[in-house]
């Protein structure tokens, strides 16, 4: 079970990363590019959202609008 | 007996912008909304589709009693104990802890909410579903119709992600597609 939690967590992580407009992402403000960046590694949408000062729908257009895909 | 589900924000912020939105109600008799989840809850069209939802009746607010808060943060504790399981949030541990008490499914996208029945006794019973179950779910009961093979049964999943930009974990999304269509060919 581990294992397969394990082999998920890449590969959830490797799909946000990729097709991210990290151009935008690094002109964003000091908080918000931490918080999309912790939200890319590890998928944690409510604590990004609190790290990023923004409510959480808030926080999932952003991540619309930086093509940072949710998965599940 | 008819299901009957209680949702996290995660997975309401999604399903409102997926086509196949209505199927939820032929799928489960009522959805709970807990008081924390309804609080997250800001932006359109989201909002708009639970404000109608709640007053037509197929949506309802479930309030959060001093006994379901205080599991809710006993359930918050153990999971920062379990290091194999990710961090449980206050709304997501709401849900389960109604889940549990209520006999409700579990609607949530949150990682640590999915992994609770793995590791926490206290969730062992619980049915905690992605969207990924629920589309499983609609299509195994006939509520999508799809033809028995894999390019039918994929596009329920596509246009969910097309809908949401919420992507499915290929490994996963092919273990779930093999499975309906096993299921359907039978």
């Amino acid at each position: 079970m581990l294992e397969e939690i394990e082999r998920w967590d890449k590969e959830a992580r490797e799909l946000r990363r990729r097709g991210v407009d990290w151009d935008r992402v690094n002109r964003l403000p000091p908080r918000l590019r931490a918080a999309i960046k912790y939200y890319i590694e590890t998928g944690e949408i409510r604590v990004a959202s609190r790290l990023a000062g923004l409510p959480i729908l808030k926080f999932r257009e952003l991540l619309r609008e930086l093509k940072v895909p949710v998965v599940s | 007996m008819p299901l009957k589900a209680v949702a996290d924000t995660c997975f309401l912020i999604d399903w409102a912008y997926y086509r196949h939105k209505e199927a939820l109600f032929d799928l489960f008799k009522a959805i709970y909304v807990t008081e924390s989840v309804l609080n997250e809850l800001s932006d359109e069209p989201v909002i708009s589709w639970v404000s109608e939802e709640l007053a037509r009746g197929r949506m309802g607010l479930l309030s959060e009693s001093p006994d379901v808060s205080s599991e809710a943060y006993r359930l918050m504790f153990l999971s920062r104990r379990e290091v194999r399981l990710r961090d449980l949030d206050y709304p997501e541990a709401v849900c389960l802890v109604l889940g549990k008490m209520l006999d409700l499914v579990v609607l949530t996208e949150n990682r640590a909410a999915v992994m609770a029945p793995f590791f926490l006794e206290e969730c062992r019973d619980l049915n905690v579903w992605r969207a990924l179950e629920v589309i499983r779910e609609l299509i195994l009961r006939g509520i999508i119709e799809c033809a028995p093979n894999e390019t039918s049964v994929r596009v329920p999943f596509e246009e969910y992600m097309l809908d949401t930009r919420h992507l499915f974990s290929p490994s996963e999304l092919k273990r779930v597609v093999e499975v309906i269509v096993r299921c359907l060919r039978r």
